[in-house]
């Protein structure tokens, strides 16, 4: 026990008297949970600039447009005579959609014939693109029987009546977890997340890659031991990345839309020490900082995709689902989201929970390759 | 004419010497060969689905009537969704959804046949976690579709509903088809949209990874032979764009492969030509290489700017302006575009090659970049405390 002490008042040292360590360990997790909370504003999309090509120029394309315009999500800021126009227009940003409203077109409704009613969205800026698409096939849907529920009226049926007429079925969506849509509340938790991986992985392999200037320093306060080394080196990083783990859960709870949870801490707890588990299992398997370095800046990026947040595990190739469960944050990332979006506690997703586990156990593996690689001072030079 | 060969030697030694620095160090090999190739090639296959199809739904048919069968079975039809239950019982469904076997539950209340009977709009619920987003758009547009398809069939059945002198007149009402058209991505792929965007990410990332790291290992290993003082500012000049020029070489080279040859491999958009790509990416490789060494000088160990260079590379996507609207952005972070080169060169890359825009149109991104080269050169030179 006063080896492990001995081992962790070192540590401590070393993160007191180095600037990179206090900015990696407690800045860099402060900053991504402010970044994240804060860089979508209010998250949702308000007033995303649309135009239109109204051909038909009559009361009713009138009421149409103000109808889409008093929708919270869009406003109608141009107006086009042409489709070739508005084109130009979302090509140079001013707009992210438009629709066309054809000659005829109540009349043509009125009468029974056939009517189309083309919209348009950007779609190489796929985010907003879905909002205006969703937004405006609703919109113009209801907006369309309009003329058809004027004429009904005219002759005398009611607007209940024909309306049920024209559409017999309607669907009620709840979004669960985020009932607005709120783009924030989808990407702050678990994009602040893959990055504290990012910045776990990265930092323990630097923490380890610096030993090499100080010899068997490091074992010899562990009194030979190699499991009391990498204890009681861990134990100090763990201790600070929880800690600001929990300070980034708060600001993310204060500034952003989180529900915090001991469920969601718990789980937290559970990703740092799986990632810092995994960065000395990776270390110790091939001693050469700058090489690991390079390869843990990799794997973590990978933690965007392989989180499954942004594509489903599920819909990409087979091989890519047994790769992504080598990462912590895609175990973490199944947790939280099954207690923030289904309610679901640990039960349902147990297996995770003894995989994040499990990879706290990783350094036992490669412990005596790690103690051997000390001692032989087999640690690479620094290129 | 004695001091610009003085200058053209300075230049070709230091460009040389970076090169060869370059080209054998196992890290930096690794992180431009494995981050422009290997990173190129396993990004495209693990987007290479392009679009989520078959979001699996797990359906509580309440009603079980010849009307819930159909919508069950039109939403099944659906390439977007997958029927994988059929259930009474909610609390089922919700333990299927919290165990990740479904994405949402579509809730068919028992009343639903009835209404239709009595003339009124049936009703139906769809319960759609928003944990992934491309799921919650696959199973509401893939409902969307049902509804639409059951609301065609089931209207002859609603005509007695009408008065009889207004059946004829009405029966043939059809409402408007309401066609969406995605523009500049046309089968609204998922990699199609954001591949373009992670090759500047990977360009921007490693090139400041190497080049941060050669200066900051200058610094570790004590390497000084060019002391600021000594050379003058125009010599600090010649050396870092020497510098600069090995890594455009290095990174020109290569991103013929990244954005040259893959796109045509995996049918990603590439509608930019040879030499709008060139004018944009000079500037771009410019700046970041200048960004590289500016940034370098804060370290005197070569492996310290990797951990914060990584960390920041994953927020870049959001300051780019392609996941999230520039103009929605607070004002800070709005900033923070014009500041860091991978930002403006992402949106003007994705404006050339998905949107087909002109130099014109990305002349405001061009002008950020090589404002951005001329102070990252200054601060890269200035001041002479520190050059190595």
């Amino acid at each position: 026990m006063r080896a492990f002490w001995s081992v962790a008042r070192r540590e401590v040292l070393t993160i007191a008297h180095s600037p990179l360590l206090w900015v990696a360990t407690i800045g860099l997790p402060l900053f991504s949970a402010v970044f994240m909370s804060t860089i979508f504003g209010s998250g949702a999309m308000q007033n995303i600039g649309i135009g239109v090509v109204d051909e038909e120029f009559t009361s009713t394309s009138r009421s149409i447009i103000r109808t889409i315009d008093s929708s919270p999500t869009l406003a109608v800021t141009h107006h086009f005579a042409s489709s070739t126009e508005a084109l130009a227009a979302i090509k140079r940003r001013e707009i992210y959609g438009y629709f066309v409203l054809p000659h005829n077109l109540t009349r043509n409704l009125t009468q029974g014939s056939r009517v189309t009613i083309p919209y348009y969205y950007h779609y190489a800026f796929m985010s907003v693109g879905a909002q205006v698409e969703s937004t405006l096939r609703t919109l113009l849907t209801i907006v369309s029987i309009d003329p058809i529920v004027v004429t009904a009226n005219e002759m005398g049926v009611s607007e209940n009546v024909v309306e049920s007429f024209l559409e017999p079925t309607t669907s009620d969506i709840h979004p669960i977890g985020n009932a607005s849509l709120n783009y924030g509340t989808y990407l702050t938790e678990p994009f602040f997340f893959i990055m504290f991986q990012i910045v776990m992985l990265i930092t323990m392999v630097y923490v380890l890659g610096t030993e090499r200037s100080h010899g068997k320093e490091w074992l010899t306060a562990a009194k030979d031991n190699i499991f009391t080394a990498i204890v009681g080196k861990s134990a100090p990083y763990v201790c600070c990345f929880v800690a600001s783990g929990m300070a980034a859960l708060c600001i993310m709870s204060r500034i952003g839309n989180l529900t915090l949870s001991w469920g969601l801490v718990g789980a937290m707890v559970g990703l740092v020490m799986a990632s810092i588990s995994l960065a000395i299992f990776l270390y110790s398997l091939y001693p050469h900082m700058a090489l690991i370095l390079s390869l843990v800046s990799m794997i973590g990026s990978l933690g965007a995709t392989l989180s499954g947040v942004t594509f489903p595990i599920n819909s990409m190739y087979p091989i890519f689902r047994h790769v992504a469960p080598l990462l912590p944050i895609r175990h973490f990332t199944i947790i939280t989201q099954n207690m923030l979006y289904t309610e679901g506690g640990y039960k349902a997703v147990w297996e995770h929970v003894v995989v994040l586990v499990a990879f706290c156990l990783l350094p036992l593996i490669t412990a005596t390759r790690m103690r051997k690689s000390i001692i032989s001072g087999s640690y690479e030079k620094s290129k | 004419m004695r001091r610009a060969n003085r200058a053209i030697r300075l230049f070709n030694i230091t460009f040389r010497k970076e090169l060869w620095d370059t080209a054998t160090s196992l890290s930096a090999v690794i992180l431009i060969v494995g981050g422009m190739i290997a990173y190129g090639i396993l990004y495209n296959l693990l987007y290479r689905p392009n679009i989520v199809h078959e979001a699996p739904i797990v359906v509580v048919d309440n009603s079980r009537t010849h009307l819930s069968r159909h919508l069950i079975s039109l939403t099944d039809a659906s390439p977007s969704a997958e029927v994988v239950a059929t259930t009474a019982d909610l609390g089922e469904a919700r333990t299927m959804l919290s165990r990740g076997e479904a994405v949402a539950i579509l809730y068919l209340p028992h009343d639903m046949s009835r209404r239709i009977g009595r003339g009124e709009q049936a009703i139906f619920v769809t319960l759609s976690p928003t944990a992934t987003f491309l799921y919650y758009e696959a199973t509401a547009e893939a409902i969307a579709d049902a509804m639409l398809a059951l609301d065609s069939d089931t209207r002859e059945d609603m005509l007695w509903t009408l008065p009889i002198t207004l059946q004829e007149a009405l029966s043939n009402r059809t409402t408007a088809d309401v066609v969406g058209n995605a523009l500049f991505n046309p089968t609204k792929g998922y990699a199609d949209y954001l591949i373009p965007v992670v090759f500047v990410i990977i360009i921007f990332q490693t090139m400041v990874m190497v080049v941060s790291m050669n200066s900051g290992g200058r610094g570790a290993m004590g390497i000084t032979p060019l002391r600021g003082r000594e050379i003058g500012f125009g010599g600090r000049v010649i050396i870092t764009l020497a510098r600069s020029a090995t890594y455009c070489l290095i990174y020109g080279l290569l991103a013929i492969f990244l954005v040259g040859l893959l796109p045509h491999i995996f049918d990603l958009p590439h509608l930019a030509s040879t030499l709008n790509l060139m004018t944009l990416l000079l500037p771009f490789m410019l700046a970041t290489s200048l960004f590289g060494q500016a940034f370098g000088r804060l370290f005197n160990e070569r492996e310290a700017p990797v951990v914060l260079i990584t960390f920041f590379s994953v927020g870049l996507i959001f300051i780019a302006g392609i996941s999230y609207p520039l103009e929605l952005l607070p004002t800070l972070w709005h900033a923070t575009h014009y500041l860091l080169p991978a930002a403006p060169a992402t949106l003007a890359f994705v404006e050339l090659n998905s949107m087909s825009a002109t130099l014109a149109d990305i002349a405001p991104q061009l002008a950020t970049l090589w404002l951005q080269s001329a102070a990252y050169l200054l601060l890269a030179t200035i001041p002479s405390h520190g050059f190595r």
